[in-house]
């Protein structure tokens, strides 16, 4: 196998190889790294990578698994985190020129929890500033370029995720998502992404945008490789109030069942459908025409206070994003990008009875829709975006917002969605079909991503770097 | 109007505690229906007994 092959590997097939001692942690680390070095002038999906800290790991990897003592499936696997990750000792930047020379003492809770899993950390992820953007354009560490078309955007604002999976540079990837963060550049840049049910993983040391909306999760090749990380970082921690008691499940052991008979998926009749790229609705529509000949039920459901819900989601993020970031905004605005400066200088307008209103209309939507939807439903199915990847120099507010139109309703709720590639523009690039589940049930969603991942093949192909 | 927008915005960024020079108080008070927009929007909408605190739903007992 040579170096290049191991780096396009998943976790899965990797994961199999080394428990069975063909495949050392060090030569698949060493091929990352080299898949970095000969590719990432050019994606930028990096702002800081741990060489001599990932080739120790993979050592003491090796003579643990070489010794008996193989923890698992993340045990010597290469992952890497964005940058908004707290890493003891290695810088965390969020993105920003203001955080620049920031180093944590401790690591955020998901990073210490890969790395208790023994997962080998490959560095430190770009990502638009302060998660505050959807493109993944950045001015003070050159935005991501879309590894399927270098003039083309990732998305964001896990844009260094997104394309390091993409183009072979990591196993696997950690992501947040706060208005689609993790969704929209797995979409754009043809991976598997998953924001899961909001508290299931806990967000301690990870840098907020939005409290009431962030979430972490994973980005990876297959749905399968993202129920493996999610195993790993989801469930209580006791220094994140929000993190929940829910049981977390062996979410790869609920992948066997790739059946959809009996499943009911529903297709919003309206605002998911509407102007989005023809090419993108065809790809859509095939892929439900695919789950239908499963044997999954699909039907229309319509979905109460959609109206709405864009506006709620904005009302709640820039206040809680403005009261983070005041006292810098105050002191510190030329350090701003100016996309991000505007959206804060935004928030300023948003009285304080509507962010209040804005939280009453999550807590209704949430009990409308278990109700009269959730009833029915196991799953809603819907674009992740209405368009492929823009290109670099369009306007980044219209990308902005033209992207999180399809993703915010499911921060506004906390429910689980994953983005997962069902087709290919004519132009080559990456179309994502987002699959939503009830609270808590990430197991439907990976098994259903995982089972149209068993009939498909649009998440094998890697892009021609 | 385009004045009472401008001394909006002004009054608005002041009471933050955020000082702008008036091309960026120009840009906010140019975003100010936008904003109105979204105002009305969640205004308008019959909250019921709806609590802003609200945990979301537990884990359904019958799964497929």
């Amino acid at each position: 196998m040579t170096t290049t092959d191991t780096a396009d590997l998943s976790i899965s097939e990797a994961a199999d190889l080394v428990r069975k001692r063909k495949l050392s942690p060090i030569e698949l680390t060493e091929a990352c790294l080299e898949r970095i070095a000969a590719l990432d002038a050019r994606v930028r999906a990096f702002i800081t990578v741990t060489r001599e800290d990932a080739m120790a790991g993979a050592q003491q990897a090796a003579a643990a698994i070489a010794g008996g003592n193989y923890k698992g499936p993340l045990h010597g696997i290469p992952i890497a985190l964005k940058d908004l990750f707290d890493t003891a000792g290695v810088r965390t930047t969020a993105g920003s020129k203001i955080l620049r020379e920031r180093v944590p003492t401790e690591d955020a809770e998901a990073t210490a929890r890969l790395k208790a899993a023994g997962a080998i950390i490959l560095g430190k992820l770009n990502m638009h500033e302060f998660a505050f953007g959807a493109t993944g354009l950045n001015r003070h560490y050159d935005g991501t370029h879309n590894p399927w078309g270098l003039d083309r955007m990732s998305g964001g604002s896990s844009s260094g995720s997104g394309a390091a999976v993409a183009a072979g540079m990591a196993l696997g990837a950690l992501g947040t998502d706060t208005g689609g963060s993790i969704r929209i550049p797995s979409s754009l840049c043809g991976v598997t992404g998953l924001k899961p049910t909001y508290g299931r993983v806990s967000r301690r040391g990870v840098v907020p945008l939005s409290w009431s909306l962030d979430h972490v999760g994973p980005i990876a090749r297959t749905a399968a490789d993202a129920a493996l990380i999610l195993k790993a970082i989801a469930g209580r921690d006791a220094g994140d109030e929000t993190s929940s008691e829910e049981p977390v499940p062996d979410y790869a052991k609920t992948l066997a069942d790739t059946r959809l008979k009996r499943l009911r998926i529903g297709v919003p009749d309206s605002f998911f459908f509407d102007n989005v790229d023809a090419e993108c609705l065809e790809a859509i529509r095939a892929a439900l025409f695919l789950l239908r000949d499963m044997k999954a039920q699909v039907d229309e459901v319509s979905l109460p206070h959609l109206a709405e819900v864009s506006a709620a989601v904005t009302a709640i993020m820039l206040p809680e994003a403005l009261a983070y970031h005041r006292r810098w905004l105050a002191e510190r605005p030329d350090d701003y990008g100016e996309d991000v400066r505007g959206r804060l200088e935004l928030a300023l307008l948003y009285p304080a009875v509507t962010y209040v209103e804005a939280k009453r209309l999550r807590t209704l939507v949430s009990e409308e829709w278990r109700a009269s939807v959730f009833d029915r439903f196991d799953l809603l199915a819907v674009p992740t975006t209405p368009v492929a990847a823009p290109p670099l120099d369009d306007d980044g507010l219209q990308a902005t917002l033209t992207l999180t139109r399809f993703t915010g309703a499911f921060n506004l709720t906390g429910l689980p969605a994953i983005s997962i590639p069902c087709g290919f523009t004519s132009a080559g690039l990456p179309i994502g079909l987002q699959l939503v589940g009830r609270w808590w049930e990430e197991a439907t969603v990976l098994r259903v991503a995982h089972a149209y991942q068993q009939a498909t093949d649009w998440h094998k192909r890697t892009p021609a770097l | 109007m385009q004045d009472d927008r401008l001394d909006t915005a002004r009054r608005i960024a002041a009471l933050a505690g955020v000082q702008l020079a008036e091309e960026r108080i120009a840009a906010l008070a140019l975003a100010l229906p936008f904003v109105q927009a979204g105002v009305a929007a969640l205004a308008a909408v019959d909250y019921r007994d709806a609590d802003p605190a609200a945990p979301f739903p537990p884990r359904a007992k019958a799964t497929p």
